[in-house]
């Protein structure tokens, strides 16, 4: 499911905007995949294929997980964007799932504090992380899932969130 | 001034580190957990630490902290995703002095350790 519900998708777009722009300086635009994979010719976006995800859980005040997955060269250039210059050899794959499960956290966070308002007490759970070229080796959860793809630096990046909050 | 930095993620260390060195900080400890924390508190003037860690957490931590003649005074910002009202009164409770949340500034980081210190 793509993001129909307007207040999901606006905080949604706005937590993903304010952290990619603050911690890495890059820009986001919402990406309608499918409009890309039929027309391959004029595809100036990298679509995933292998992933690097990090997955984060909600705690309270409802039950539910948001991941994210991208590219890893996507996933290389945030790295670099978040820790400034940093020498090729450096970038470990310890340190990239790191950052993107950072991301993902601090995500999850503002996705909360703009859903939720400031009144509502909200709590995360842990980052889990990994790398696959199988989607489905991504852990799955049960709940109303909302799948939403955005181009980050020419690059895909998708956000699932699945919860019953939304139901 | 010797500043204790507690994250979890070595990334948000990095950069937090980073912005405080970018300040003129340069004598900056770090530590994973609340565990780690307390064990690298010898000579430290500033604790910045997140709340959601493994091991012990940011607010075991801070009540570990005040619960130390030693430490009482300390001034500890809380750097955290973790936002909303309650949550940063129930910070304040326990004995933090200022809150940040993640994604911050480099500005607002300065401003809120020259606020507490």
């Amino acid at each position: 499911m793509g993001c129909v519900d307007g207040k999901i998708c606006s905080a949604l777009a706005t937590a993903l905007s304010s952290t990619l722009e603050t911690l890495a300086f890059a820009e986001i635009d919402p990406l309608d995949v499918e409009a890309y994979k039929k027309d391959p010719n004029d595809n100036d976006i990298t679509l995933r294929d292998e992933s690097i995800w990090a997955q984060i859980p909600f705690v309270l005040p409802f039950k539910g997980y948001l991941t994210i997955l991208l590219v890893p060269d996507l996933a290389n250039n945030l790295t670099e964007g978040i820790y400034g210059f940093l020498e090729k050899d450096m970038l470990s794959e310890e340190v990239v799932f790191d950052s993107i499960a950072e991301i993902s956290n601090i995500l999850a966070g503002q996705f909360c504090t703009n859903y939720l308002g400031d009144d509502i007490f909200f709590e995360l759970g842990l980052p889990d992380k990994g790398r696959t070229i199988d989607e489905s080796e991504i852990p799955v959860h049960d709940g109303v899932e909302y799948k939403l793809d955005y181009s980050v630096e020419g690059f895909q990046l998708t956000v699932i969130l699945v919860t019953d909050a939304f139901a | 001034m010797k500043i204790l930095v507690v994250d979890d993620s070595a990334t948000m260390r990095r950069i937090i580190v980073n912005n405080l060195k970018a300040a003129g900080y340069e004598d900056v400890v770090q530590a994973a957990n609340g565990v780690e924390g307390l064990n690298s508190m010898a000579g430290i003037e500033l604790v910045l630490t997140d709340w959601n860690m493994p091991v012990m957490d940011g607010l075991s931590f801070v009540k570990e902290l005040r619960k130390n003649p030693a430490f009482g005074k300390i001034p500890i910002i809380m750097v955290t995703t973790e936002g909303a009202k309650e949550e940063v009164i129930e910070a304040l409770k326990q004995g933090v002095n200022d809150y940040v949340v993640k994604p911050f500034t480099k500005q607002l980081i300065i401003e809120k350790i020259e606020s507490v210190t």
